[in-house]
């Protein structure tokens, strides 16, 4: 391998960072979308499993498109919940809750498909693991999805 | 419903093992070469971490960082944009961020860390660092 050319790109020119968000909006969202995805779990394989599925489908849509602070989730917290909150001045850059909405997107939106053409077992299955991701990023404030980026990078980039 | 508990208990263990692991130092395996010291400003030690674009822990943990630099001379910190690093990223085979380094004074790697970072465990790892490079000077 080459020496590392010298740059100090990261250290001195501070990235451009979007609008700080309130870190405990996608916090409440996460934690709506694991009671979602367990009451989808009681549900089964059923219809009524697919359209709650589907629902929260819906909501990581809004999540990808809006960011966290404009989604469904994010407004629903701007609204009701952060009013009831101490005021904070922590503020959590708005593009990795971002990423995780996608993450969710991608595993929900597999298994809304895969029942829809006739597999519904797809849907505990991804509902589970959505569910694990939720509730890693609404109890301990983990992000499993942004956690494995690097990981996920190193593979798809293998030369 | 054994599918909802199941989920439950597993990322709740996750959550326990990660936590329980954020931060924490660990030695490296010794090698020759030393990747990072391009970045060794520290007369003492430097703290160098690898941040990802989709990591929302990172700059608290930098700042973090910084704050314990300040307040101890000799030290310093420099923070790598992962992406940026692909080739370091493998080399060092960095899994999660942030990851970080601690060189000493040569720039060699002497420990290093995934996940989030707290004052006392940076602190505590300059203070082992010190401890083993006065053993090697003695």
């Amino acid at each position: 391998m080459s020496t590392p050319e010298p740059t100090r790109s990261s250290a001195s020119v501070p990235r451009p960072r979007p609008d700080g968000i309130d870190p405990r909006g996608p916090r409440f969202s996460a934690g709506l979308t694991a009671v979602l995805l367990t009451v989808v779990l009681f549900l089964d394989q059923g219809t009524p499993a697919l359209v709650l599925l589907l629902v929260v489908v819906a909501l990581f849509v809004s999540g990808v498109v809006r960011g966290p602070a404009g989604s469904v989730t994010g407004l629903a917290f701007r609204r009701w919940v952060q009013p009831r909150l101490r005021p904070t001045r922590d503020r959590e850059d708005p593009r990795p809750p971002r990423f995780a909405q996608t993450v969710g997107l991608v595993i929900t939106g597999t298994g809304a498909l895969l029942a829809l053409i006739g597999i519904p077992a797809a849907i505990p299955v991804a509902a589970s693991i959505a569910l694990v991701a939720a509730f890693l990023n609404a109890a301990f404030g983990f992000c499993l999805g942004c956690e494995m980026y690097l990981l996920g990078r190193r593979v798809l980039t293998r030369a | 419903m054994t599918y909802a508990l199941a989920s439950l208990l597993l990322a709740t263990v996750i959550g326990l093992l990660l936590r329980a692991r954020d931060g924490r130092f660990r030695s490296t395996t010794a090698r020759q070469d030393s990747p990072l010291a391009t970045w060794a400003e520290g007369t003492r030690a430097t703290f160098v971490q690898f941040s990802a674009e989709s990591c929302s822990v990172c700059p608290r943990s930098l700042e973090v960082l910084r704050s314990v630099a300040a307040a101890t001379p000799g030290v310093e910190v420099a923070e790598l944009r992962a992406e940026e690093h692909m080739d370091l990223v493998r080399l060092l085979d960095v899994r999660r961020s942030p990851t970080v380094f601690l060189l000493d004074a040569e720039g060699t790697v002497r420990t290093r860390s995934s996940g989030a970072m707290n004052r006392e465990l940076a602190r505590a790892a300059l203070a082992e660092l010190d401890e083993r490079t006065d053993h090697v000077h003695a």
